[in-house]
């Protein structure tokens, strides 16, 4: 699935709408962003909580349109509430068993579509468990940037860092991949 | 160009699947159709008004509009005019000023988290009224400013973006993107230091003392080091 960029003038056009009082065009916004917050919202540390938190964010969004600037895109301010939000419900789960922990894991596998027929599953399994495995700063902004899809710039407002921050958190995390990554087959290989 | 990790990323994204529940969008338009997008920043900008003339405060970023208006002493918060791209730097304390000669100078006892433990420097500013303190760690320098909340705004920030969080059971505000920050003398009238790009940023109360904790830091990094005050 690709994320498709949709025309910002669209947006602005239905941030228009609502803010006049006209509700639905709103459902017009929810549906068009839906996936791109589900993604955002498991990726970024809702887990099996993305409904829920995809659901407030929706909902705060709603009621701060007050305060967003018609000006700017729509997307990337939407998914930094539900990043904010998810990051949220991740922090109260923070005291997490190791069990949790592994669950969480196990979260993160899932994703690789059981259903579809995958080419080279394992490969993109190690991968995925190696990205799920970076530290926190690491693994948003590879989540971000590659999974899903956002460039450098809405990375950086998605995660409230500075660009320059996403520029070196990226080539940290790509860097630290690779070397997690080259000692996963190194351990293949010796097993 | 990309490379093969990045190619293989990239694959990686286009098997991922994450189905929208079916009953979403229903329950967010169910709980959005009682209620209109909300304002409230419009009434804030009257109130601050209002505030600051009877402060009798003139200093003010010009060109800024007020957005927001937490209550935080000493501390105004504006919108700017652009995101800010540039990294800021953390400027480290300097002084060596030990935390009981500070807390004599500036009159009331600096509090320290005990997340980053014993502060590196320690500075009171030349009107007495900061105390700021500075640790080095993995992720650069962090600093904490803080001052006793009975003071007119000293702390002018311009930026895109400010979110209510909480620090404890206080409300707090962070602003997650660099932003500029001025620091206007006890008088409101002269600019102590010159402007500057500020690193993220969370503003909180505790007690009557208003600390900011500045930092290349998260939002849970951030929060977690403000918790840690004891």
């Amino acid at each position: 699935m690709t994320i498709s960029t949709d025309d910002a003038s669209d947006d602005a056009d239905l941030v228009g709408r609502v803010r006049a009082g006209d509700t639905d065009a709103y459902a017009v916004l929810v549906r068009r962003h839906a996936r791109a917050a589900m993604r955002t919202a498991t990726l970024l540390g809702a887990g099996s909580d993305a409904e829920d938190v995809v659901q407030e964010a929706l909902v705060k969004a709603y009621r701060s349109l007050g305060s967003f600037r018609a000006d700017r895109p729509f997307r990337p301010w939407l998914l930094r509430i539900v990043a904010n939000e998810a990051r949220n419900a991740h922090r109260s789960a923070v005291r997490r068993t190791g069990r949790e922990e592994r669950q969480a894991r196990d979260l993160w596998a899932e994703l690789l579509d059981p259903a579809a027929a995958v080419v080279d599953r394992e490969d993109k399994a190690r991968l995925l468990a190696a990205v799920a495995g970076l530290p926190d700063k690491l693994r948003l902004v590879v989540a971000c940037r590659y999974l899903l899809e956002l460039d450098e710039a809405d990375t950086a407002v998605v995660l409230g860092v500075p660009r320059g921050t996403v520029k070196s958190r990226l080539s940290r995390g790509l860097a630290r991949l690779r070397e997690d990554l080259a000692a996963t087959i190194e351990e293949v290989d010796h097993a | 160009m990309p490379d093969a990790l990045e190619e293989r990323l990239a694959a990686l994204a286009a098997d991922l699947w994450v189905p929208v529940p079916d009953g979403l969008e229903g329950a967010v338009m169910r709980r959005v159709a009682t209620a209109r997008p909300r304002r409230r920043w419009r009434r804030w900008l009257a109130g601050l008004v209002a505030g600051l003339l009877g402060a009798g405060v003139v200093a003010s970023p010009v060109g800024a509009e007020i957005r927001e208006w937490l209550g935080l002493p000493g501390v105004s918060v504006t919108t700017g005019d652009d995101p800010v791209t540039e990294t800021p730097t953390v400027p480290p304390a300097t002084g060596s000023t030990d935390l009981g000669r500070a807390a004599d100078l500036a009159g009331f006892t600096p509090v320290v988290p005990d997340a980053l433990g014993a502060p590196e420097h320690v500075d009171v500013s030349r009107d007495a009224l900061v105390v700021s303190l500075s640790w080095t760690t993995e992720e650069g320098t962090v600093r904490l400013d803080q001052f006793r909340g009975d003071v007119d705004p000293l702390f002018w920030k311009t930026t895109v973006e400010a979110d209510r969080v909480a620090v404890g059971l206080h409300e707090a505000l962070w602003l997650p993107t660099a932003h500029r920050v001025e620091v206007v003398a006890a008088d409101g009238t002269e600019r102590t230091l010159p402007s500057r790009l500020a690193a993220p940023t969370l503003l909180w109360v505790d007690d009557d003392l208003t600390l900011r904790l500045e930092g290349d830091l998260d939002l849970d990094e951030a929060t977690r080091i403000a918790e840690s005050v004891g």
